[in-house]
């Protein structure tokens, strides 16, 4: 790393790592439940381990993102941190929200509505936490030394991810209204702006790792993710089915989801380009599985799978089904999932100086985690096909659907043990790396050099 | 054309990034005038009917005034190759001229539609024809104000015999919007 104040990213990606394992805790507790085993349904009920599960994959993420932001945006902009205390205070306070949420979902302290569980005033604090965030990011950028169009790319990410949460916080007292608002904000982050977060961080980490120009990266990689971006907001048209809003949202989220493989295949054929391109290699052989892996998985994961159940006579049937979770596990793996990893495997070797490019427990954790989620995606896919057939066709009743499907739940839960264990071993690797030193200052520079040559 | 390097070997004209828009612009198009067709077939008396409301003349008009522009965008390109800078700001002129004289006639055969009292949820066939014409009216838009940057900066001097390829780019989304234009036209307005 370049400058001391780097080092705050650290607080974020173990933040990460803690909120990944609660939310494959709180996975098994549903897996086991839908399996007919919900044991703990008097402490833990089915609703309260979903809110639980979505809630932290997305708090994990957004953490991880807040980390590689304040990585990557001292190195971009060639400056310290705006502020390391301010920084730090955003660090506690988000995770002190984070924390309060989740416990509130226990005691049904919550508004139940999908994805946006968190009750109203919480929701200001989240709010107000953001802006200080952006404000450093922001203020590290104006004064820093440099700009560069990656730094810019995943800030303006950041900013529109910040603005997309508020649809979520107008009060409507009509229910279909407020669904329909509500959609936006999951929805047109992952489909939209998140899309530039990925960008910028893919092209920071393929600049770095690849050794090939930043002109050359740059330019292609806004091309692939300007149009991922933009077929993703027409796209966005696919989830209102059933939001009452008007017919034509059919055609246009059709046509224009129908795109968004393309543009993510785009993304794939690049970064393995750029990969092949570079002829100064990168010892960082980790970092480097996780990157490509992102672009490829993401793909599969949100471009293929979302395609397979996107057209308006598929989702008529498949809306809401299993089928969403076998699409929706194999996307956020892919897609954002495995970039939060890339950028932990990238930079903290270069926070803590212990080099671990390329170790077993690393190679372990890629494999095991990405066969173990390919594996559920698969127990979700027969699951999800099964469910579609009996309930939504031949019209049998929820609960006896739910009964027939459960051995389909205990492949998913075989999978999920493979994918615990490759996330155990990342972890290891997380802690071997112990904690950030200043004495790791400049451990970049090596690489920097031999690209010179 | 002499060929002096290996980029102007491999790269298409323009350089391939227009070109992936291109494409997928078109794979786009085609979708949607797919889907056009496939739901023309589900209820043929209310896309004729609703057909007969649409003024073949003006889309007549409009699809004379796109291929003359293309041609002048052709040759104002040709010209500023050969250097001629003066005649290749003229086709830019004329270019622009005819796309906003485009924009003009599709902006009052939508105020016909609109006297018609015709909407996007009006019928599925308007749905269509709103959406798609439309969405090609946006690109024409676009185009003008890109080609209005070319003209201003070939004007200054910026864009030369020996540096034309934004220039080249633009055209090429230019005929783009015309070939696109060729289809929507008979597709929606002709086709029985």
């Amino acid at each position: 790393m370049k400058f001391k104040s780097q080092k705050i990213a650290y607080h974020f990606f173990a933040l990460s790592m803690l909120l990944l394992v609660l939310q494959i805790i709180y996975g098994f507790i549903m897996g086991f439940a839908h399996m007919g085993y919900d044991g703990l349904h008097e402490l833990i009920s089915f609703n309260t381990a979903s809110a639980t599960h979505k809630n932290l994959l997305v708090v994990w993420i957004l953490s991880g993102f807040m980390g590689a932001a304040y990585y990557i945006i001292p190195d971009e902009s060639d400056s310290e941190l705006f502020s390391v205390p301010l920084a730090k205070l955003q660090f506690w306070s988000f995770a002190i929200v984070g924390v309060i949420a989740v416990a509130g979902f226990h005691v049904g302290w919550w508004e139940g509505r999908k994805f946006l569980e968190i009750p109203r005033p919480l929701d200001f604090l989240v709010a107000g936490n953001v802006i200080l965030f952006l404000v450093i990011i922001l203020m590290t950028l104006i004064k820093g030394k440099k700009s560069s169009t990656t730094a810019w790319v995943l800030t303006m990410g950041l900013v529109f991810a910040a603005l997309l949460y508020l649809p979520g916080m107008i009060y409507f007292d009509n229910i279909s209204v407020d669904s329909f608002f509500r959609w936006y904000v999951v929805h047109l982050w992952v489909e939209g702006v998140w899309e530039l977060i990925m960008g910028g961080i893919l092209a920071y980490l393929l600049i770095k790792i690849t050794g090939v120009d930043r002109e050359v990266i740059e330019k292609w990689l806004y091309v692939v993710v300007g149009l991922t971006f933009l077929s993703g907001i027409l796209g966005t048209g696919h989830h209102y089915y059933y939001t009452g809003g008007p017919s034509y949202w059919l055609m246009i989220g059709g046509i224009f989801s129908a795109l968004e493989p393309l543009a993510f295949l785009g993304m794939t054929v690049f970064a393995v380009q750029m990969y092949r391109k570079g002829n100064k290699k990168h010892p960082n052989k980790l970092a480097l599985y996780w990157t490509l892996s992102t672009a490829i998985v993401s793909f599969l994961g949100a471009g293929l799978l979302g395609l397979a159940h996107t057209l308006p006579g598929v989702n008529m049937y498949t809306h809401g089904t299993l089928v969403t979770a076998m699409h929706g596990h194999l996307a956020f793996w892919g897609a954002y999932a495995s970039l939060v990893l890339a950028i932990i495997s990238y930079s903290m070797p270069l926070m803590t100086g212990r080099n671990i490019f390329d170790n077993r427990t690393g190679r372990l954790a890629f494999w095991c985690s990405n066969i173990g989620m390919f594996g559920m995606t698969g127990a979700f896919a027969a699951a999800g096909v099964a469910q579609v057939y009996l309930e939504r066709i031949a019209g049998y009743d929820f609960m006896t659907v739910a009964k027939e499907i459960e051995p389909h739940f205990f492949v998913l839960i075989l999978a999920a043990t493979l994918f615990t264990v490759g996330i155990i071993y990342f972890i290891i690797n997380f802690l071997k790396f112990g904690r950030p030193t200043d004495e790791a200052l400049k451990s970049d520079e090596d690489f920097e050099a031999l690209k010179a040559d | 054309m002499e060929i002096t390097n290996n980029k102007s070997f491999y790269y298409p004209p323009g350089g391939i990034l227009i070109w992936i828009v291109v494409f997928l612009e078109l794979v786009t198009f085609s979708m949607a005038l797919l889907v056009f067709m496939s739901q023309r077939q589900t209820d043929l008396q209310l896309f004729s009917e609703s057909q007969k409301l649409l003024n073949t003349t003006l889309g007549m008009l409009n699809t004379i005034t796109l291929l003359t522009s293309g041609l002048f965008m052709a040759t104002g390109l040709s010209e500023l190759k050969s250097g001629n800078q003066k005649k290749a700001v003229l086709y830019l002129w004329l270019t622009i001229g005819l796309g906003i004289l485009f924009m003009a006639l599709k902006a009052y055969e939508y105020y016909e539609k609109f006297q018609l009292e015709t909407s996007v949820i009006s019928n599925e066939f308007f749905m269509f024809y709103w959406f798609i014409t439309g969405f090609h009216f946006l690109h024409v838009l676009v185009a003008v104000v890109l080609l209005s940057f070319m003209l201003a900066k070939t004007k200054s001097g910026s864009y030369t015999f020996e540096n034309f390829e934004d220039v080249e780019s633009v055209g090429i989304f230019w005929h783009m919007c015309d070939l696109i234009w060729i289809v929507v036209f008979p597709v929606i307005y002709l086709l029985h």
